[in-house]
């Protein structure tokens, strides 16, 4: 090997060996200081009497831990969120694959629908909100306005403890539908015709070229979707606060919720981390059985 | 030659520029940098900033750099600010929040050099000042101050032949006039309410502690809602709603529904006078102190309050000099007339100008017979309040078990502020 054969040899094997790591070191060190650190440090909080503006930080074992599963309102938010999960997650996949069916196939004005079914994932949530409380509004608002002309008796939608966290879910799913829509659209045009045309020479029925071609391709997709709705339904917060602000009487005080008060409200960052890590605790165990029981690939390549 | 000479005068330039920059930084140095957070109305930015201006001028050696933050993010943004001690040098907080802030090292006292700030226990009321004062030291100026009085429409007064001169004096009379006001359509929808609590924590507080209630036991030094006294009154809020049926919670915000001549009485605090001519300009409104329970009963209500603060990394001559500006007689009037705060300081509260202020004098009558609370828990403040009131009136539980239940969460929630309260 001549000198500058060995030179280019060198630089090669730097630019496949070392380069790479420069390139993603800016995002990592990022991804690590804003993420990954504070998630140890929280950890580490939860087992801490932690005030914020305290110096000392002394040091308490699981009492954290203890007096949270001991807290009344814990279970309640726990078992909200549960409930807003289980509400919100099913109801809005499933809307949003039938959307993005029906927007797949050739019917007119399909842009205009697209954009129709987005435009409340680009909408500020306190906007949002806004006008979600109008159409709420016990005298005034549309919804009653509706069922009143059906002859139902209007409702307090969001000052009646048992319709708030039905009213939150609503607007939760409508907020959130577009969004995973056009996750499924674009699953959905990644399907190659010639499955659906080789089905249909054989003669399979509409039902049976979603049933065993769309859905199994799609697996990957609901897959993902699932389990980031999921993720981000138990970590709800936002929409709660400007809707509700998780009353009436805790009935839509939601986990994240109730860790925000624990901290900026009582200073009690100790508990507040601890509640955060079994709530992270909740969510793994829930995305592993996910992983566990749908999350083997289908192909048909 | 000629190269010399273009050396020679970059040096020279060079060496002016740095001299310059040198002199520049010395005289940027010797300016106090005062960076100043409060939580946000417009009105009060707007103030507060044409206060700076001025503040200023007559102390040219001082900077003010005011950052008005929306309430909702406060103290989001100032607990790791302080935490990281990058935060700014004077701010407000809660009065009942000076105890623990102080003890965790954040705070200083007032600078006692500053006059202002060594009269304070003569210059103001005791009711807004007290928690100020930790380990014989005052922390901050009282500002933000509110109690409650009744707001009330004067024409929806006349059209149900009430007179307008004459408020309610005492709740069962409240109760008649609301009576008196509240109309319904042929469907039995509440097209306008009597009057309104909104069942807000510091209304209902104050209508516990005119009933005679303490709300307090001196023997374990924490909150004790269990007494008749404080039942009464509870019951009788959420009566309003469920019984006489002239509160309407369908209607929606009570703020808009007063707005909108929907609404004869409101309880509310003085900073609503600002709030309504802002919104409503041509609205019609008065005021009057609270009913008493009953006739020559106490008209004492709640006194919340908040303190401006200097933090422990401020110049603490400069930073006191500017909250006490801030709270000088002078800004007061401005606060009173720009925001409705109510003024803390003594001399203020006999002035001519507002006894003969017929929406003033009400509120200057309550603030002297106002009580502040003797909890540190901001959840006191209103959302547990409010909790009680909706057991009783959402689910139906007796007032004394919602008590019980609240008496319970409020030991809980004061022990944890004790607890950062400690030396």
């Amino acid at each position: 090997m001549s000198r500058r054969e060995a030179g280019k040899y060198r630089l090669y094997k730097f630019q496949r060996t070392i380069a790479p790591y420069g390139f993603i070191l800016p995002g990592t060190v990022f991804y690590l200081m804003v993420t990954i650190i504070p998630m140890f440090t929280g950890f580490w909080m939860s087992f801490r009497n932690w005030n914020i503006i305290r110096p000392t930080h002394p040091f308490v074992g699981l009492a954290n831990y203890d007096m949270i599963l001991h807290d009344p309102v814990f279970w309640q938010s726990l078992k909200n969120t549960l409930v807003y999960t289980v509400g919100v997650v099913p109801l809005q996949m499933g809307l949003a694959l039938l959307v993005a069916l029906l927007l797949n196939t050739e019917i007119r004005g399909k842009a205009f629908f697209r954009l129709l079914y987005y435009l409340p994932v680009v909408t500020p949530l306190s906007i949002a909100a806004v006008i979600w409380q109008w159409i709420y509004h016990p005298q005034v608002g549309l919804l009653n306005a509706a069922l009143r002309t059906f002859g139902v008796p209007g409702q307090n939608w969001l000052g009646d403890p048992k319709l708030a966290m039905l009213s939150v879910i609503i607007v939760a799913v409508w907020a959130g539908l577009g969004y995973r829509m056009v996750i499924f659209l674009a699953a959905l045009q990644g399907i190659p015709d010639t499955y659906y045309e080789a089905a249909m020479i054989d003669g399979a029925s509409r039902f049976a070229l979603f049933k065993y071609i769309t859905l199994p391709l799609l697996k990957p997709t609901t897959m993902y979707v699932l389990i980031t709705s999921m993720i981000g339904s138990f970590q709800v917060f936002g929409l709660v606060n400007v809707l509700t602000g998780g009353g009436p009487l805790d009935a839509t005080n939601v986990l994240v919720k109730y860790i925000h008060r624990r901290a900026f409200g009582d200073l009690q960052f100790g508990k507040a981390a601890a509640m955060s890590f079994i709530l992270f605790g909740i969510i793994l165990i829930f995305t592993v059985l996910q992983w566990k029981f749908l999350g083997r690939e289908v192909s048909y390549d | 030659m000629k190269r010399t000479a273009r050396r020679m005068f970059c040096i020279v330039a060079a060496a002016l520029l740095l001299i310059s920059l040198a002199s520049g930084i010395s005289i940027a140095k010797r300016k106090t940098v005062i960076i100043h957070w409060q939580h946000h109305t417009p009105a009060r930015q707007e103030m507060v900033e044409a206060f700076a201006i001025e503040f200023m001028k007559q102390n040219p050696d001082i900077e003010i750099k005011i950052e008005s933050i929306p309430e909702a993010d406060y103290f989001q943004k100032l607990l790791p600010a302080l935490a990281a001690g990058s935060g700014p040098d004077t701010f407000q907080i809660p009065a009942g929040q000076v105890l623990a802030y102080a003890r965790t090292g954040v705070l200083q006292p007032l600078d006692t050099s500053i006059p202002e700030a060594k009269s304070i226990e003569a210059d103001f009321m005791a009711s807004a000042a007290s928690r100020l004062k930790i380990d014989g030291k005052y922390y901050g100026f009282p500002v933000d101050t509110a109690t409650v009085v009744l707001f009330y429409n004067p024409k929806l007064f006349k059209e149900a032949g009430l007179d307008p001169n004459k408020p309610p004096q005492t709740w069962d009379e409240l109760v008649k006039y609301a009576k008196a006001m509240t109309k319904r359509d042929a469907a039995g929808v509440t097209t306008q309410m009597g009057v309104a609590t909104g069942g807000y924590g510091p209304v209902i507080i104050s209508l516990m502690l005119q009933n005679g209630a303490t709300l307090w036991d001196a023997k374990s030094d924490l909150p004790d809602f269990n007494s008749k006294q404080a039942a009464e009154a509870l019951q009788w809020s959420t009566a309003l709603v469920a019984d006489y049926k002239v509160e309407d919670r369908a209607m929606g915000s009570r703020w808009n529904a007063f707005r909108q001549e929907k609404l004869a009485m409101v309880f509310a605090g003085p900073a609503m006078i600002g709030s309504f001519k802002a919104t409503a300009p041509n609205l019609d409104f008065r005021i009057a102190e609270v009913p008493a329970p009953k006739a020559g009963g106490s008209k004492s209500t709640l006194l919340t309050s908040w303190a401006y603060v200097t933090a422990k990394k401020a110049q603490s001559d400069a930073a006191t000099k500017w909250v006490a500006y801030l709270t000088s007689e002078s800004a007061q009037k401005q606060w009173i007339l720009k925001t409705g705060d109510l003024p803390t300081r003594k001399a203020l509260l006999d002035l001519a100008d507002y006894k003969k202020d017929p929406l003033l004098a009400p509120c200057m009558e309550s603030m002297k017979k106002a009580t502040s609370a003797p909890w540190s828990a901001r959840s006191l403040d209103d959302a547990l309040i409010r909790k009680a009131y909706e057991l009783v009136l959402l689910k139906g539980n007796s007032p004394e078990s919602a008590l019980s239940y609240l008496t319970t969460e409020a030991v809980k929630a004061e022990k944890e502020q004790k607890e950062l309260a400690m030396p």
